[in-house]
């Protein structure tokens, strides 16, 4: 089996659960269903989405998702890859519903999958139409 | 089914349930019951259409996230970006930097920076990226 997904909705139609298995996620552990947790605002706008393994017990913290909407549903905060503020990244709407300043952290965290005992290393790389970081070799689980 | 005619390989892309396109397999593959022969490529998306997770080569991958053609791939910090286009819009889910020559600039979801010091690009459309240090200004475009 490729891949799997498996959807739980609520009464509105919306995903509120989904499990992914197969040999898309072995990364995750054998037999190890990757389940995502949506959840929803009370007017149906994406608030936050948590990835779990270990039968829906274990957060995966580094892909944690959410987001704060203004009263015209534009984005005033993503929280993105982090479950802490220091994750976080403002978003600043104008009269027009146009954003006009973003947060922008100076860094992302290098993540991806490899074998248990296998050595990852990331590179540094500070050139502008480059990656900054990027892992080389073999990843790393996340 | 995709055909590939200047090789004769032909693949069958899988997807989600939420219009994602997740896996591409070879559709010549001589042992269909080992999967790990068959699978072309395959990826993760993050709810907004980030890549989490890829393998294989994307390149013979061109729809991706809600079964949309990916115009480009870049990077910023780890990760890898696309753009994706949704017709009159063109989204990038992990961040905007430069958009294929000629293209028209629409409305983006989302901003960002390779390396995260405002170097960003955009094309020649005059409502496109406004740099600064840091921020990045744009403006919604209505596109006729």
């Amino acid at each position: 089996m490729y891949a799997r997904y498996d959807h739980a909705r609520d009464d509105l139609g919306r995903v509120t659960l989904e499990q992914q298995d197969g040999l898309l996620f072995q990364g995750y552990g054998t037999n190890n269903v990757l389940t995502l947790n949506y959840a929803y605002d009370a007017r149906g706008q994406l608030q936050a989405a948590s990835a779990m393994v270990n039968s829906n017990t274990v957060p995966l913290t580094d892909r944690y998702f959410s987001t704060t909407y203004d009263n015209a549903a534009n984005r005033t905060m993503v929280r993105r890859l982090g479950t802490t503020s220091a994750y976080d990244r403002s978003y600043t709407p104008n009269a027009l519903n146009q954003y006009s300043s973003r947060d922008n952290l100076p860094y992302d965290d290098a993540r991806g999958m490899a074998p248990s005992g296998v050595t990852v290393s990331v590179v540094a790389q500070s050139t502008t139409d480059a990656p900054r970081r990027r892992s080389s070799g073999t990843r790393r689980r996340t | 089914m995709q055909t590939d005619h200047s090789s004769t390989q032909q693949t069958v892309a899988g997807g989600d349930g939420r219009g994602n396109v997740t896996v591409l397999l070879d559709a010549l593959a001589t042992d269909p019951n080992t999967p790990a022969n068959n699978l072309k490529a395959g990826v993760e998306y993050a709810p907004y259409g980030e890549m989490v997770r890829s393998t294989g080569d994307l390149g013979q991958m061109p729809f991706r996230f809600q079964s949309k053609w990916a115009l480009g791939q870049g990077w910023t910090g780890g990760w890898p970006v696309e753009l994706l286009d949704f017709g009159r819009r063109v989204y990038a889910p992990g961040g905007i930097f430069h958009l294929p020559a000629n293209h028209q600039l629409g409305i983006h979801l989302d901003v960002g920076f390779f390396g995260g010091w405002g170097t960003a690009r955009a094309d020649d459309s005059p409502e496109s990226l406004a740099m600064g240090s840091g921020i990045a200004l744009f403006g919604v475009q209505a596109l006729a």
